[in-house]
């Protein structure tokens, strides 16, 4: 009974850090991307940010191994052999136009990057994922 | 150990619950959305005849129950002030509350492609949450009580603010006199209002009309991220169908423009997860891969389909606009196989602003239509004003429509407000009629009515003043009973007798024309009536003008003709008759001239006590018989009447009975 008190209060504790730590003003994005349209979302964009800041270096290693973790699971179905089959300097060449990144847009649970590809953007899109963390959704 | 997990619990469930939350989270969108169906539909209103009186007060506010806070499985509601604008977009957001539990039940797929079924089943797990299997047209449109499913167990919710809901509330409000209650009952409709906007504004978000659930970690981009005011198009008639909305808004229910609307964007539009077509190779969608959605069907040429390599981007054309439609450009495509195309084309946020253009510009076109709808059609009219009587009648009628088809009828408070010397009164309506006595007024000042139901305000056209209730009477007079009668005329043949003079109104004949036309003091009348059976035939033909005095006290003169004819088999009887009258004073009223009865009337009568004796003047009578067998003809005419030796209990009188039929 007593141990099923202290885990409701642990929970609730954790509960309750999340909801501080989420209820903190952020906003900052990368390379000073024009003022997106809607404030109000709800999307954590450091860790938003964070999370394209991995997967960059990521990439950079050339390792599909250290990328695939940051893929979702219908980014994994569609891209993984793609990856695989790209080589180390595909994916090191990757990391340094993802680099020059901006943000498209964002709504609370959805970030879409971009960035220069042979004179055309392009865009990778990410997406909150069930265990909190923020994944590649489209490469 | 224990503790840590404990508290890892916590911050799962926390994480578990805020997607929850966000998972469809529109809210901000739609209240745009509202905001901007809202202005487009108060733009649009001068210039609609059912509701170029209705006008909608920016500043009145009504207190009402409203989502206080949100909550993704309980909310808090309290009492909020705010405007009709303020109502449907608190609508448009409180349509969503609570949160977890209303964003499953905002999916409608027309096609029905999962077993006929409606709502959604690309149900998404994870969510701990029970498929309540209803979809958002029965949710949003239909009574509370109508629907059953989901309304039960453990995420059950019941539908308190569906349009059915809402038009209930602005029905009691039009019977309710307490100001409070009507308030509140208004509140409710202009809210029920706005969540029912809130599920049109859905069924151009593709995902919600392509059983796509877009389950947490493959989040849609125009559901998600189309949500700010700038997406909204300032001009959106540069970019809507007209044949669609026009098509759409002629449709027969509330729930068929519903479905229609849905039906468009299903079949025109992607959502990220189930885009359909052939490109660098066949184009399957995500989910349900073996059975998608036939339409639409992306190509690189044909049907208004353009892919254009250098971008990577299909279009299709919609009217004058090439709208994006999918890309299929990827880095790790391979230049020898593919030259970086994949056959996983994509939705991404531009092809989705892109789309967004043409689904909200429609939506703008269709919604006011929508709003339209959910408002009674009433007009409110002035129907006398007599400075005479110093009384006003008037009344609040309500055309029975697809929407408000029971009968039902305004029992609630009219204002009367004298425009010209700005002094208003408040009466009350009962069964739609009003009248009113204290609202002091002269001959010429306009008066208007009109109600007033949460910032909706309706009113009558100005009306005028009139003089005496007789003007006012014969104004709006349409016929009327007139009887010459003499006791002692002599005709040419030597006989001398008693003979009328009449023009029945309709009650007594059908007649066939009638044209009456009141110009000043001045009414002009003829009345033309044609009948024929086996036995005989009838026509008459009757002229009149009538020159009534300033008051309408007295007809100063008149000027008759009539000219009957009948004709049977063996003859044909011609009676003509004219005469002039003057001075005749007026009798007796009877009636009401707001209320039309069978009884009203208005009568002017002279006879041997008071003129007719020296105001008959020209009086002719001549009655013609031609006689087929031998072809021959008779006549006979009045050569003298005597207006001073009535016999005994008769006298000679002329009088008429003025009638609204």
């Amino acid at each position: 009974m007593r141990w099923q008190f202290n885990f409701i209060k642990l929970a609730f504790l954790g509960f309750l850090t999340a909801f501080l730590i989420h209820a903190i003003p952020v906003g900052c994005n990368k390379d000073d991307e024009p003022p997106v349209d809607d404030p109000t979302t709800t999307l954590d964009l450091t860790k938003a940010n964070k999370a394209a800041e991995e997967v960059e270096q990521a990439f950079a290693s050339g390792e599909v191994s250290k990328v695939l973790p940051y893929l979702s699971d219908v980014a994994i179905e569609r891209s993984k052999s793609d990856l695989e089959n790209a080589g180390a300097a595909t994916l090191q060449q990757f990391a340094r136009d993802f680099n020059n990144r901006t943000t498209v847009g964002y709504g609370d649970e959805f970030i879409e990057y971009q960035f220069d590809w042979n004179g055309l953007p392009y865009t990778v899109d990410f997406a909150l994922q069930a265990d909190g963390t923020i994944k590649i959704i489209r490469l | 150990m224990k503790n840590k997990l404990s508290f890892i619990t916590g911050v799962f469930i926390y994480i578990l619950l805020a997607m929850i939350l966000s998972a469809y989270d529109n809210k901000n969108m739609h209240t745009y959305i509202n905001d901007a169906i809202t202005d487009a539909f108060i733009q649009q209103m001068p210039s609609d005849p059912l509701l170029k009186n209705y006008f909608i007060q920016p500043n009145t506010t009504i207190k009402g129950e409203g989502v206080t806070a949100p909550g993704q499985l309980t909310i808090t509601e309290g009492t909020m002030n705010q405007t009709f604008k303020e109502w449907v977009r608190h609508g448009g957001y409180s349509a969503d509350e609570p949160e977890a539990l209303q964003a499953i039940r905002h999916f409608y797929d027309p096609k029905g492609l999962d077993g006929g079924k409606h709502y959604l089943t690309d149900f998404p797990t994870g969510l701990s949450l029970v498929n309540p299997e209803v979809d958002i047209l029965s949710w949003a449109l239909e009574y509370n009580g109508a629907v059953t499913t989901g309304t039960t167990g453990i995420n059950g919710l019941t539908s308190l603010n569906s349009w059915e809901d809402g038009k209930t509330s602005f029905i009691l409000a039009m019977q309710e006199t307490d100001g409070t209650k009507q308030d509140k009952l208004m509140a409710h409709a202009w809210r029920s209002l706005g969540e029912s906007l809130h599920a049109l504004g859905d069924l151009v978000c593709p995902v919600h009309v392509r059983n796509d659930g877009h389950p947490p970690g493959d989040a849609d981009p125009l559901e998600n991220a189309i949500r700010g005011i700038g997406y909204i198009p300032s001009n959106p008639q540069d970019y809507w169908d007209a044949s669609l909305i026009n098509s759409i808004k002629n449709k027969d229910s509330i729930r068929q423009i519903f479905h229609s609307l849905a039906l468009y964007t299903n079949e025109n539009f992607f959502t990220n997860q189930t885009v359909y077509g052939n490109g660098v190779g066949p184009i399957k969608p995500v989910i349900r891969p073996s059975k998608p959605y036939d339409l639409p069907y992306a190509r690189e040429t044909g049907g208004g389909w353009e892919y254009v390599p250098e971008e990577f981007t299909f279009y299709k054309n919609f009217g004058n606009h090439k709208i994006k439609m999918c890309k299929d450009r990827y880095y790790f495509g391979g230049a020898l196989a593919t030259n970086y195309r994949t056959a996983s084309a994509y939705v991404d946020l531009d092809v989705a602003k892109s789309q967004s253009q043409v689904l909200l510009s429609n939506l703008i076109g269709i919604a006011p239509e929508v709003m339209k709808r959910f408002l009674p059609e009433m007009t409110i009219s002035i129907d006398d004003i007599s400075t005479g009587a110093g009384k006003i009648y008037g009344s609040v009628n309500i055309t029975r429509n697809t929407e408000y088809s029971t009968i039902f009828s305004y029992n609630s408070n009219v204002t009367l407000w004298n425009y010209t010397k700005n002094k208003s009164i408040q009466v009350k309506a009962t069964n739609g009629k009003f009248e009113a006595s204290t609202l002091s007024f002269s001959e010429g000042d306009e008066i208007i009515a009109y109600i007033v139901l949460g910032g909706l305000q309706v009113n009558s056209e100005k009306t005028k003043a009139g003089g005496s209730v007789l003007q006012e009477f014969i104004k709006k007079s349409n016929d009327f009973y007139m009887d010459l009668s003499l006791t002692t005329a002599t005709f040419s043949n030597g006989i001398t007798q008693g003979l009328s003079v009449r023009s029945e109104d309709r009650s007594e004949i059908n007649w066939d024309a009638i044209q009456y036309q009141l110009a000043a003091q001045t009414l002009t009348v003829s009345k033309n009536f044609e009948f024929a059976d086996q036995w005989s035939k009838v026509k008459k033909d009757h002229a009149m003008v009538y020159t009534f005095s300033a008051d309408f006290q007295k007809i100063l003169s008149a000027h008759i003709e009539t000219r009957d004819v009948y004709e049977s088999d063996a003859s044909i009887a011609t009676w003509t008759a004219s005469f002039d009258i003057s001075n005749l004073p007026h009798d007796t009223y009877f009636g009401s001239p707001g209320v039309e009865g069978p009884l009203n009337f208005s009568r002017y009568n002279i006879d041997d006590n008071n003129g007719i004796r020296t105001n008959l003047k020209n009086f002719k009578y001549r009655v013609e018989y031609y006689w087929k067998s031998d072809q021959t003809t008779t006549t006979d005419q009045v050569v003298s009447i005597d207006l001073y030796n009535a016999p005994l209990f008769e006298k000679n009188y002329f009088w008429i009975w003025f009638r609204k039929t």
